[in-house]
């Protein structure tokens, strides 16, 4: 079922600025949407108002055709997972997995048949009598969702829910949800401050920071379009550049950009996304650390290698740092290594007029 | 060797200083503790376990055990449920006078007993603020039971509260919301999700009153009277036996007591165990 969001807000008791302001995004039926942000920027609030754990000062939830504002949280009918999973940890994992079926007065022999079901779904038939403090975290993950999709949820809800495993655990769980997805397609809310996930696993992203919505639509967009500054450094973890317009262009740092619309004399910001920038090795003339050409070079700071890619720390000619990532074979073609003098070369720059605020 | 020189003078001096501390805190809790009780223990079987026993249960004594229980039974089971109840309101509930509230909850410790019995007195007795009340009534409260009772319960109340406030604050609450998701009430989620994750934390302070209660004296004896075989519980046996001369039974009474609390407290031991087992494996 599909929900819609308009205009909600929370304060809470002692902060000055709103939690959650003014927030307004539809999370499409069959589909996970994803709120993306920082911590701090109110996403998590937004999931508690959707499940009924907080109440909004303002604004309003439907989920499908029904007005959530009367609906209290026991009845929404929604899963929620918790980052902490909060099991019970005094119950087994088929305890915990009954308890939704159990407080819905569901006749036993159905729930004991549910619930085997849904062992079966999260592959712990060997632990379902274990208690959750005998279980791995991700197999404490596994029952969390287990135990939220017993009660056949019209909305599951995912807060954080890979924030506390170990890489290896959390690339594959998060495999195993969009297999799961795929299969029973409940309208899913993902929590998460994690860009690659939300890539990974969602048909639309919905970005957050300081508690408004800057920018929503299916994550390719986000990403080749960010609508604003903030969703370009957050979502492309790219690296600003300030500058002046003229004549079109822009120059920021030591580059000069195209900047189609900005006045002559206005400030621009240009983000540049680590995939967007090439590094070359010229020929250096040792007396002025330029190239041969007499054209200025940045500074290798660090190398990093990351698998198949490799993170390159650079400080360009007038002391700004850089990010930069580029294949691991073509830096060890180009023979890079740390303290080299080398040539950037900007592919691509996303430019913001005006922006100086972040 | 050079280095190993000075090292093992300071551990040598450490040892000593070890030695000197263990043995002064053995000592000291020798000569409080096990002194008096080694001295009570001869004097209730010097004549043998038959005298004990007499001696123990005759003239009053035991009518006075059994109300002692009966009274530590009653607080346990009250202070349990109302004590919950407080320490709840106190740790999740905010409110104006919540300050003045948490501090009042340990002025049962910090007052006399002898004057809180007073205060029950001059609040329930004849001449009583409520003691019109408590006359219309019928029944009758101070120098009865009762009036016990309420002397029992609030001297030892601040346990349970304290205890159970202190487990319900390192509670996780994402297990109560998580509850309310799955579609449970206030009441079932208290029952099956708060009740089981404090339950250690209240079974240690329900020991701790019950015991408390076993050795109140100076409230129950204002409010009592003491009568023998009527409102005389333990200790009021105790201190008359005493008055009496009647050496012997002091003596059993007091062992009869001493060894129900050591029961307690092996359980309280036990339990404790539990609670730390139970905070160490969170989640």
């Amino acid at each position: 079922m599909s929900l819609h969001a308009v205009g909600l807000t929370k304060h809470f008791p002692g902060g000055g600025t709103p939690a959650v302001d003014n927030v307004t995004f539809d999370a499409p039926d069959g589909k996970i949407t994803t709120l993306l942000g920082p911590s701090g920027s109110g996403k998590s609030t937004v999931l508690r108002l959707i499940a009924g754990l907080e109440l909004p000062d303002r604004g309003m939830l439907r989920l499908g055709d029904v007005d959530l504002a009367s609906v209290a949280v026991q009845e929404r009918g929604v899963g929620f997972v918790f980052q902490s999973y909060a099991l019970f940890k005094h119950m087994t994992v088929r305890e915990n997995i009954t308890f939704g079926l159990a407080v819905r007065r569901m006749p036993r022999r159905e729930q004991a048949d549910r619930v085997a079901a849904m062992i079966e779904l999260v592959q712990l038939q060997d632990l379902a009598d274990r208690f959750p403090a005998q279980l791995s975290g991700g197999q404490r993950q596994r029952v969390a969702f287990a135990r939220a999709l017993a009660i056949e949820p019209r909305l599951l809800l995912l807060d954080e829910p890979f924030a506390a495993l170990d890489a290896r655990v959390r690339v594959e769980l998060r495999e195993w949800l969009r297999r799961l997805h795929d299969e029973r397609h409940v309208t899913t809310i993902l929590v998460t401050h994690d860009q690659s996930e939300a890539m990974e696993l969602s048909e639309h992203v919905v970005v957050m920071h300081e508690g408004r919505v800057e920018q929503a639509g299916p994550p390719r967009e986000v990403y080749e379009r960010p609508a604003s500054p903030f969703v370009a450094s957050f979502v492309g973890g790219a690296t600003l550049l300030k500058g002046r317009a003229q004549a079109g262009r822009a120059a920021v740092s030591t580059f000069n950009v195209a900047a189609p619309g900005a006045a002559d004399g206005a400030d621009v910001s240009a983000y540049v996304r680590p995939h967007d920038v090439r590094v070359t090795k010229p020929a250096t003339d040792p007396a002025t650390e330029n190239d041969t050409l007499g054209v200025k070079l940045a500074r290798v700071e660090r190398l990093t290698f990351l698998g198949g890619t490799v993170k390159l720390a650079l400080i360009l000619p007038d002391g700004a740092p850089m990010t930069v990532h580029m294949p691991a074979a073509e830096v060890a073609a180009h023979g890079i290594t740390e303290g080299d003098r080398v040539l950037v070369d900007l592919a691509e720059a996303k430019v913001f007029i005006g922006d100086y605020s972040i | 060797m050079s280095a190993g020189g000075p090292a093992r003078a300071h551990r040598l001096r450490d040892r000593a200083a070890r030695t000197f501390l263990v043995g002064s805190a053995c000592g000291w809790v020798g000569l409080l503790v096990l002194a008096p009780l080694a001295a009570i223990l001869y004097g209730a079987f010097r004549e043998g376990p038959a005298r004990f026993f007499s001696s123990l249960l005759g003239d009053g004594g035991r009518h006075a055990l059994l109300l002692t229980i009966a009274l530590a039974a009653l607080a346990a089971v009250v202070n349990g449920v109302f004590g919950t109840l407080i320490a709840w309101v106190l740790v999740r509930e905010r409110f104006r006078g919540r300050a003045l509230l948490n501090s009042l909850v340990d002025l049962p410790f910090a007052i006399s007993p002898v004057i809180i019995g007073f205060a029950l007195l001059l609040v329930l007795g004849p001449h009583g603020w409520l003691g019109p009340l408590v006359e219309a009534s019928g029944t009758k409260i101070v120098f009865a039971w009762p009036a016990m009772a309420i002397a029992t319960i609030f001297v030892s109340i601040p346990f349970v509260i304290r205890e159970v406030a202190l487990v319900l604050e390192q509670a996780d609450l994402d297990q109560e919301q998580a509850a309310y998701t799955l579609g449970a009430g206030a009441f079932t989620t208290f029952i099956k999700v708060t009740l089981p994750n404090i339950r250690w934390g209240l079974v240690y302070g329900v020991l701790l009153t019950t015991a408390r209660s076993l050795g109140e004296f100076g409230a129950v004896l204002v409010v009592s009277g003491g009568i023998a075989n009527a409102t005389e519980t333990g200790t009021l046996f105790v201190f008359r036996s005493l008055d009496d001369r009647r050496d012997l039974a002091a003596y059993s009474m007091s062992v009869a007591l001493a060894g129900l609390s050591l029961a307690l407290l092996l359980a309280m031991e036990f339990v404790k165990r539990r609670v730390r087992r139970n905070s160490g494996a969170a989640r």
